[in-house]
């Protein structure tokens, strides 16, 4: 992923939703790439617009939501994401289920229950490759396997509602995985399942990504999640993007946006004792009251006078972070203070 | 304060009869737990492990099978009474189920105090207001109803109802579960002060282990309906016995913990 | 199910997700809640041309004047006579104040009996519920009209026995409605709230559940109206409604359908004209309260 061209670049998106009579900016020119084979979290509380952004790329935003403005580039071909004709609609469909496959929460809603699960795997192989029902069939088998369901030859023939949470989300897995994308976008995939259960399938990703070479875009709240699985990160607020960085590591160790820092303070740590938890005060604006400039403003610490008015502008730098705050964290409270603190 | 427990749980058995298959489901086989004056302890456990089902029995939304819950020194009958209720109130997870949208705030919480309490008139106004200083909430949310409100406020107008009628015990079913991780320490953080301030007891179940760490004083882990381990929180953490802990413990993700991955 | 629809999601049911009411109307229509404003101008016109029927009527809607009959609208005869001589406007406007009242006041004791049925039987559940819904079974069981019709017969003409032939009948659709609403609130967890609050049962199915289930049985009931002025307009077409020679729609064109062949399309048109409009004022209430009622979680 170093000198190749990103696998997809997304720029400038923004989607506006009509609730009643007004209108809602729900996203507001959001930007970020991923490489081939690179994992990218995209982590925001609700109402940040993670999920909205997924969708957006596939096309698939409720009725009441338009693209506003939004160009994707993807494996070298580029997507006008604002327009509505036809064509230009056929264009994202066209990559659904064969350049990109999604992943849900529930499972349980997007498998057909009256179709054996083997043959929803088999249908997606058959989508992507000419071959035989049988040949197919034990390509199904083979990918169940490698998403960790050991007795696939058993399962292949089993319904939905006969499979536990976990295996239910190693089927879509496969299923995802059936057209070999490039893309897999996961909309949290391990947020109603069992940390146990969740940490197979995280491994099931982690493996996936090794194998495949397909790019990972991880929506989910849960920054230890994304610490586990990913090697970039985005974080949204209220519909725009807050911090970026290419790595993650580099993020979670020294948060320059005070967003990023708040939220990295509140999540509880296993390793840390101590009672309180920092809580950032208030809540987050809803969509028709942002505040004209940094949406986090009201909450923030850090907050000076221009927040609350100005734009904030751009602030990439080379190294690939990006920080949208014209005071960024000079010292902040980074996860090794705590840490610290904590002993 | 007296040296036996405020609530006690010995071998209690929950079953359901399940109608199409006409099997009995046991949920909570044999579980026996204990909740100090001025404790909170963590009940732990995996969807299904039966955690939710033993928290509804220690309320009375649940009928037992066998064993016995013995509270503040007297053990609760199978039919509860009002002055009973009194002791141990619940808060429930889904934040958005557990207000009655058609009814105001103060209404929900009047309800409880003409229930439970002598006060009338504006003597319960009073009360009110209190309890909205008690869950660091305006005073002027009161004339509201939930809809607009967010999670994190919703959930504490339920803790608000629940400390209405000053209860001893507050059985928390994974309270902050479907909340946001900034507003889930806000309502983490108030449950700690809450012990501080009205000396309130917690039996605080979750699924979440780095929450239980950070709020609890003991921590008793669920399995399949069966307590397999109780120590306090730090030991708990530091050596765990069970097979099973050890697992769980090992699933937790971590931020700047190892990747996942073989 | 292949890859592609698998990426094909249900959207979740989410703020982001216009949920508004589920009728026919445009939006414009929806947004300031037209249809309530349409429906209860439509029915307010009805109900005053009923009340002040004695004054808006210059002839009587009973009286025969043979010597007029069969007269086409005009200045005198506003919707024209029929073969008896008797003013059409008139008939119609008096006819409103029998159908009206009996559709309105039989909905009343099927939406009382129907609510109080729901509520215990959702409720309580186990063995209550299920005789409840086997009473119901058995209500439903027969065919609505011909179980109207055959109550109506048994008890004799008239709106007594229209009101109660109505009652024993339609309360049973309020009551599975009910039911089910109240199913669904059973588990929520105030109600688990307020049975751990030690709240009694009396205040919990009176405060919490009769507010929270009632709005779908009041919009139910406005379409419930309609229907109670589709049966008794029916029963008057068979002669088993309302006696003569007190006006009423149904009669008024079963007599008139008759003359149809001759022209005189007056005698049927008009009260056939009344009924479509008080129908369409009242679906278009019930879609507005729909609206209007809906409470947000």
């Amino acid at each position: 992923m170093t000198d190749r061209a990103p696998l997809l670049d997304v720029a400038d998106l923004s989607v506006k939703l009509q609730v009643g009579g007004t209108e809602l900016h729900a996203l507001e020119h959001v930007s970020f790439s991923l490489g081939y084979g690179e994992a990218r979290g995209l982590v925001g509380e609700s109402g940040s617009g993670k999920s909205l952004t997924l969708r957006a790329l596939l096309g698939l935003l409720p009725p009441n939501a338009t693209v506003t403005s939004g160009r994707m580039t993807f494996d070298g071909a580029e997507f006008d994401l604002a327009g509505t004709s036809r064509s230009k609609r056929r264009r994202l469909e066209r990559l659904r289920g064969t350049g990109i496959s999604m992943i849900f929460q529930e499972p349980s809603v997007a498998l057909n229950p009256v179709i054996p699960v083997g043959e929803q795997i088999v249908d997606a192989v058959m989508r992507r490759d000419r071959m035989r029902r049988a040949e197919a069939r034990d390509y199904a088998i083979h990918l169940m396997k490698l998403v960790g369901i050991h007795d696939a030859e058993n399962k292949v023939d089993a319904y939905e509602f006969e499979l536990s949470g976990g295996l239910k989300q190693r089927v879509m897995i496969a299923a995802a995985v059936a057209s070999k994308p490039k893309l897999i976008l996961c909309d949290e995939p391990t947020t109603a399942l069992d940390v146990t259960v969740q940490q197979q399938i995280l491994d099931v990703f982690t493996d996936l990504r090794d194998e495949l070479d397909a790019g990972l875009l991880y929506v989910t709240h849960d920054l230890a999640v994304v610490s586990q699985l990913c090697d970039s990160v985005t974080v949204l607020y209220s519909g725009n993007v807050m911090e970026s960085s290419a790595d993650l590591r580099d993020m979670f160790d020294a948060p320059r946006h005070p967003y990023t820092e708040a939220l990295l303070r509140s999540t509880p740590d296993v390793d840390r004792i101590g009672r309180r938890l920092y809580s950032i005060p208030g809540s987050a604006p809803s969509l028709d009251d942002r505040p004209r400039g940094c949406p986090f403003a009201p909450r923030c610490e850090y907050r000076h006078d221009d927040c609350e008015e100005a734009r904030v502008p751009d602030k990439s730098t080379s190294s690939g972070r990006e920080v949208h705050c014209l005071h960024q964290v000079q010292q902040g409270v980074s996860r090794v203070a705590l840490t610290k603190e904590a002993r | 304060m007296s040296d036996d427990p405020l609530l006690r749980c010995s071998d209690v058995v929950v079953t359901f009869q399940q109608k199409q298959t006409r099997t009995t489901l046991t949920a909570v086989k044999s579980a026996s737990l204990e909740v100090g004056r001025g404790q909170i302890v963590g009940l732990v456990g995996e969807s299904g492990s039966g955690k939710s089902t033993l928290a509804r029995a220690v309320v009375g939304l649940q009928r037992i099978d066998s064993g016995s819950i013995v509270f503040d020194g007297k053990p609760f009958a199978a039919r509860r009474r009002r002055a009973d209720r009194r002791g141990v109130q619940m808060v429930f997870q889904d934040p958005y189920g557990s207000l009655d949208p058609r009814m105001t705030i103060s209404g929900t919480l009047t309800e409880m105090i003409r229930r439970h309490t002598a006060l009338r008139g504006s003597a319960v106004d009073k009360r009110c207001h209190e309890l909205m200083d008690m869950v660091r909430l305006p005073s002027s949310l009161l004339t509201s109803r939930p809809a607009g409100m967010s999670g994190g406020q919703r959930q504490r107008v339920a803790i608000a109802r629940a400390l209405s009628i000053s209860p001893k015990l507050l059985v928390a079913d994974e309270p902050v579960a479907a909340l946001d991780v900034s507003v889930q320490a806000g309502i983490v953080n108030l449950l700690a002060d809450l012990r501080e301030e009205v000396g309130l007891s917690i039996l605080f179940i979750s699924h979440d282990l780095s929450i239980v760490r950070t709020l609890c004083d003991r921590v008793n882990v669920i399995y399949r309906g069966e307590i397999v381990e109780e120590q306090p929180c730090a030991e708990l953490f530091a050596a765990p016995r069970d097979e099973y802990t050890k697992t769980l413990l090992a699933a937790i993700p971590r931020i700047g913990g190892p990747r996942a991955g073989r | 199910m292949t890859a592609s629809e698998t990426t094909l999601p249900v959207i979740p049911p989410s703020a982001e997700v216009d949920a508004r009411g589920t009728g026919w109307a445009p939006g414009w229509m929806r947004r300031h809640n037209l249809q309530l404003w349409i429906g209860g101008s439509m029915l307010g016109l009805m109900v005053l041309a009923a009340v002040f029927a004695p004054i808006l009527a210059q002839h009587s809607p009973t009286e025969p004047d043979a010597a007029h009959a069969l007269l086409g609208p005009s200045g005198d005869h506003l919707f024209g006579t029929d073969n008896l001589g008797r003013d059409i406007f008139a008939r119609v406007v008096y006819g409103a104040r029998s159908d009206l009242t009996i559709a309105v006041v039989a909905v009343i004791a099927p939406f009382v009996i129907g609510l109080v049925f729901g509520i215990v039987s959702g409720y309580f559940g186990g063995w209550i519920d299920t005789i409840m819904m086997r009473l119901a079974d058995i209500v439903t069981a027969f065919p609505f009209f011909i179980l109207v019709i055959a109550l109506v017969f048994v008890l004799g003409n008239g709106a007594w026995s229209i009101f109660v032939a109505i009652t024993c009948v339609s309360w049973v659709a309020y009551a599975r409605l009910v039911r089910g609403e109240a199913m669904v609130l059973r588990n929520k967890e105030f109600v688990a709230a307020c049975e751990a609050g030690g709240i009694s049962t009396s205040r919990i199915l009176l405060r919490h559940f009769a507010p929270n289930v009632v709005t779908q049985a009041i919009v139910y009931a406005m379409s419930d109206i309609v229907m109670n002025v589709g049966v008794i307009v029916t029963l008057s077409y068979f002669g088993l409604g309302i006696v003569p020679p007190t006006p009423d729609w149904g009669s008024m064109m079963s007599d008139g359908q008759q003359f149809l062949a001759g022209g005189y399309y007056g005698l049927t048109l008009f009260p056939a004209a009344a009924v479509i409009w008080v129908s369409l004022a009242l679906s278009f209430i019930g879609d507005g309260l729909a609206h209007a009622l809906r409470i947000e979680r």
